[in-house]
Formats: structure tokens, sequence, C-alpha cells
């Protein structure tokens, strides 16, 4: 009887393994395709999350979560550019969340400003860098979004409400209002 | 400042190209140096684009392989999860099913049960001697069994051994 007790068990688990081989979700995107995707655009993600988050080690974490997330979603896209649209959207509400769950910490240049303390052989670029982190600070983190999606992804004034949800005729208002304030703390006037 | 300039694009495009200012047209650059807009525009967009340029990872950014592989397993683990959410449902609802329909034949048959109830605190009442009897009797006569077991037990160990030499 115990015997037969076991053997039913394994059979259930075997029954159980071949279901589970159906419904583990067989991601829309090839992993040729998404190696090719994720080459072209881990980089920037992981710099758009460190900027308008101002911690490295939160786009570190989020880097998996973001291209999980998409894999996840299984959609459909139309284009190279609707394909990122969907990336970079997905990894602002998580740094929108990680923002949220570490509010003592809303933007911390720290870690830039230790390794341009430390000056290894770029100095001048890592300087450049710390003023540009701390002017950035001074930023709303939709504001440095913004300025990220314009001036390091070469993004449209649509793409960019899209991305970050906004309505796209305030865009153009918006995005000059954040320029002039960053133009500001980069030129030391406020 | 007004909030455009008709070559704001042009600077910016030659700034997102890295062709800012050795790279663009001189009469471009003039215009620059007295056009508010336009220098705002090309401050910002040279500052993000080397920040962007020259912006490191603390660790390495990992290996897509790696991250392709991280991602399955998770979407298999989470099919793990779904897959055993729906059977813990079937589960529930099967006992509560069971519980139900022996709730449905307790009482059916409640007139039964309770006329048992009845005889049997009418016998107990008008023999209430014997049955105090037979309580003791059940309660007493497993402790006495127990005690003897004991008791014999002890016995024969404590007999059984012998002193050495
Ligand atoms: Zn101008």
């Amino acid at each position: 009887m115990f015997r037969d007790a076991a053997f039913t068990d394994v059979r259930r688990t075997d029954v159980r393994r071949m279901e589970l081989d159906e419904l583990a979700p067989a991601f829309v995107m090839d992993e040729e395709a998404f190696r090719a995707f994720y080459e072209r655009t881990a980089r920037g993600v992981w710099a758009y999350v460190a900027r308008v988050t101002g911690d490295r080690q939160i786009a570190d974490d989020l880097l998996q979560e973001t291209y999980y997330r998409f894999l996840r979603a299984n959609a459909v896209h139309d284009s190279e550019k609707h394909r990122r649209n969907s990336l970079y959207k997905i990894a602002t509400n998580l740094a929108k969340d990680a923002r949220r769950r570490s509010r003592t910490h809303p933007f911390d240049p720290a870690g830039d400003e230790i390794e341009a303390a430390a000056g290894r052989d770029h100095g001048p670029v890592m300087e450049r860098n710390t003023d540009f982190t701390r002017a950035m600070a001074h930023l709303k983190p939709r504001e440095r979004a913004m300025l990220w999606l314009a001036y390091a992804e070469g993004a449209s004034h649509r793409e960019i409400a899209d991305v970050l949800g906004l309505n796209p005729a305030s865009m153009k208002l918006l995005l000059f209002r954040a320029r002039r304030k960053l133009a500001a703390f980069l030129r030391g006037k406020r | 400042m007004a909030a455009a300039c008709e070559f704001e694009a042009e600077v910016l495009a030659a700034a997102m190209e890295s062709r800012w200012p050795e790279g663009a047209e001189p009469q471009l650059r003039e215009h620059v140096s007295t056009c508010g807009v336009c220098s705002e525009a090309a401050l910002v967009a040279c500052t993000i684009g080397g920040d962007r340029d020259t912006l490191r990872p603390a660790g390495a950014i990992p290996d897509s392989g790696r991250v392709w592989y991280l991602a399955q397993l998770r979407a298999r683990r989470e099919a793990i999860a779904a897959a055993d959410r729906p059977i813990t449902i079937v589960q529930t609802m099967a006992l509560a099913c069971a519980t139900g329909l022996l709730g449905a034949c307790f009482g059916a048959t409640s007139g039964w049960f309770q006329a048992t109830v009845e005889r049997l605190t009418a016998l107990v009442a008008s023999h209430a001697l014997l049955a105090a009897g037979t309580v003791v009797l059940v309660l007493l006569l497993p402790v006495a069994i127990y005690v003897a077991i004991q008791q014999e037990g002890t016995g024969t160990i404590s007999g059984g051994r012998r002193p050495a030499g």
C-alpha cells in the first residue's frame, strides 16, 4: 500500500513537470533577438536609471528586473523605437518605486564624488561629471528623466511624454524649463 | 528669454553628434554666443552627452546570456507558483464541499441523533448508581493495569540482576 502511494506521488510529480514545461511562458522574444537587443540597450538603460535615481547601486539592482519585466510583458512591438520606449517605461516605473522606498536618499551623488576624489587617470572627466551630478541633484526626478531622454537618448517630445506618462502637448515647455534650470546650476547661477 | 529659437534644432544636432563647437558652422557659433536659448541647449546637451559617454557602472553590466538565463529561471519558478495556486484553491473548495455534505447528512439524520441522546440520558438518570460504577471502572481499570505492569516490570529487572562476583 505504501509503495503504491509513493509510486502515485512520483507519477504525479512527473505529470506536474510535464505540465510545467507547457506552462512555462515562452517569451515572445527568442534568445538571440533578446541578447542583441540587450547589447544595444543595457548600458543606456543602466545610465538612465543611475542618473534619474542618483544611485548607481539602484541602477545595478534594477537592470535585471527591467529586462525581466520587459520579457514577461510578452508585448509585440512594431519597431525598435517602440520596443525601446517600452523598456524605458518599465525602467522609469521601477526607478520611481525604488526612489519611493528610499525616500531618505532621494539623490545621493556620493558615489560619483568618491570616484572623483580618487582622481584616477581621467580626473578632469570625473570632475566635470561631479559638477553635473551636483547640478542634477537639484532637479526633480521627472526633470532629470526628461532631460536624459532628450539629450542622452535623443528621444522626441512624444516619446518622452509616452515614457514618462505626460501630456505630449506640455512636453516642450516642461523640457525647456528643466533645461533652463539645469543650465543655471551648471553655470553656478543658482 | 524666448522659449524657442529657429537655430535650436541645428545646435542640438551638432551637440548630440559631438560636432559642437569645433565641427559647427562659424555663423552658428556666432549666433549661439549671443542667443540664450541656443547657448543653454548647447551647454546641457554637451554636458549630458559627455556624462553618458563616461558614466560607468559600479560593477560590470551583466552578460546578456546570464540575464536571459535568469529571466527564464524566474519565469519557470513563477509558473510553478501559478500552477500550485489553482490546486490549493481546488483542495480548499473540495474540503468546503465535503464539510457541507457532512453537515447536510447530519441535518437529515439529526432527529435520530437527538432521540438517541435523549434515550441515553434517561437511561443514565434511571440507573445512576450503575452508571457511576461503570464510569469509575472505565477510568480506573486502565490505571490499575498500568500500575500492575509497571510493578511487574520493575520486579523482573531487579530480580534478573545478580550482584557480580
Ligand atoms: Zn538661438
